[in-house]
């Protein structure tokens, strides 16, 4: 047992504050609630496992260099996975919206896990759109002047500017992806501290443990839409 | 609005290789594959939604 001493130092204090927010048990839960056995469920973990792709073969083209992933077999191939993952992430992203919109996600102290989601949204599209800027091709080229009007028009300009190609590699590969994996992490840790929204049909689960997924009563599909 | 038919046709000099096939209504235009995604996002969305997970009935 520590001393009164020990229990009021900041190290004490912000660990206690941090168990509180984010109890250990809803952080990794051995179970879930019924109704999350449906497929829909699954679309927010396929965002993440082709999020992490996308960091994964990003933080590899960065490593090993343009004059790479332009010219050797291998680095063209990892330079395709990169894109592809982030196809796929977009994919099963907007998948994941569509599902959570219409459950109405925000439910039940819910409003900031829909925000963060929404903002990391807009977020990846702003880094998926400095990504096609930097591909050194003439694709960049045509968008970059295509986005420069729009951009401009809309009076941001004056912030960057999409035809500085040293500027938009910075933003991609430093800059959004900081802010996104931040937005990310926020919502991911919201999701695990408030749980997964329940279908309209459902009542709330009892915290912190939800009831089992195998003994549960099974809502039917239909109360998760519209 | 200008046209009601769904006119497809090839722009020209817009991509490397092969230049992309293009859908047009009147103002609304989209390239066939964005509308292949798209149509193939819905479909997913909807099996999502019917198909049972495995499991479920234990």
């Amino acid at each position: 047992m520590s001393a009164p001493a020990d229990e009021r130092m900041w190290t004490a204090r912000l660990r206690r504050r941090a168990v509180a927010a984010l109890p250990p048990d809803q952080l990794l839960p051995d179970r879930q609630p019924a109704y999350v056995n449906s497929w829909i469920y699954v679309f927010g973990v396929l965002s993440l496992a082709a999020l992490l792709v996308v960091l994964t073969t990003g933080a590899v083209l960065a490593l090993a260099g343009a004059q790479w992933y332009h010219r050797s077999t291998v680095g063209l191939f990892v330079n395709s996975l990169h894109l592809w993952s982030v196809e796929l992430f977009f994919f099963t992203m907007v998948i994941h919206l569509w599902g959570k919109f219409f459950m109405a996600a925000w439910r039940g102290k819910r409003a900031l896990t829909w925000v963060t989601g929404a903002v990391a949204f807009l977020g990846s599209v702003a880094t998926a759109f400095t990504g096609y800027l930097v591909q050194s091709n003439f694709d960049s080229q045509w968008i970059s002047t295509q986005a420069k009007d729009g951009l401009n028009s809309v009076g941001v300009g004056a912030w960057f500017n999409v035809l500085n190609y040293g500027q938009m590699l910075l933003f991609h590969v430093v800059l959004f992806p900081l802010v996104l994996g931040v937005l990310v992490v926020w919502h991911v840790l919201l999701v695990r501290r408030r749980g997964v929204v329940p279908p309209f049909a459902s009542p709330e689960p009892a915290e912190p443990v939800p009831a089992p997924v195998r003994t549960a009563p099974q809502p039917s599909t239909s109360e998760l839409g519209s | 609005m200008a046209s009601s038919h769904i006119d497809a046709y090839r722009p020209h000099g817009s991509r490397n290789e092969q230049p992309g096939v293009y859908l047009q209504w009147g103002v609304i235009q989209i390239s066939l594959a964005n509308l292949v995604v798209i149509g193939l996002m819905i479909s997913v969305f909807v099996i999502a939604l019917v198909l049972p997970f495995p499991g479920r009935e234990k």
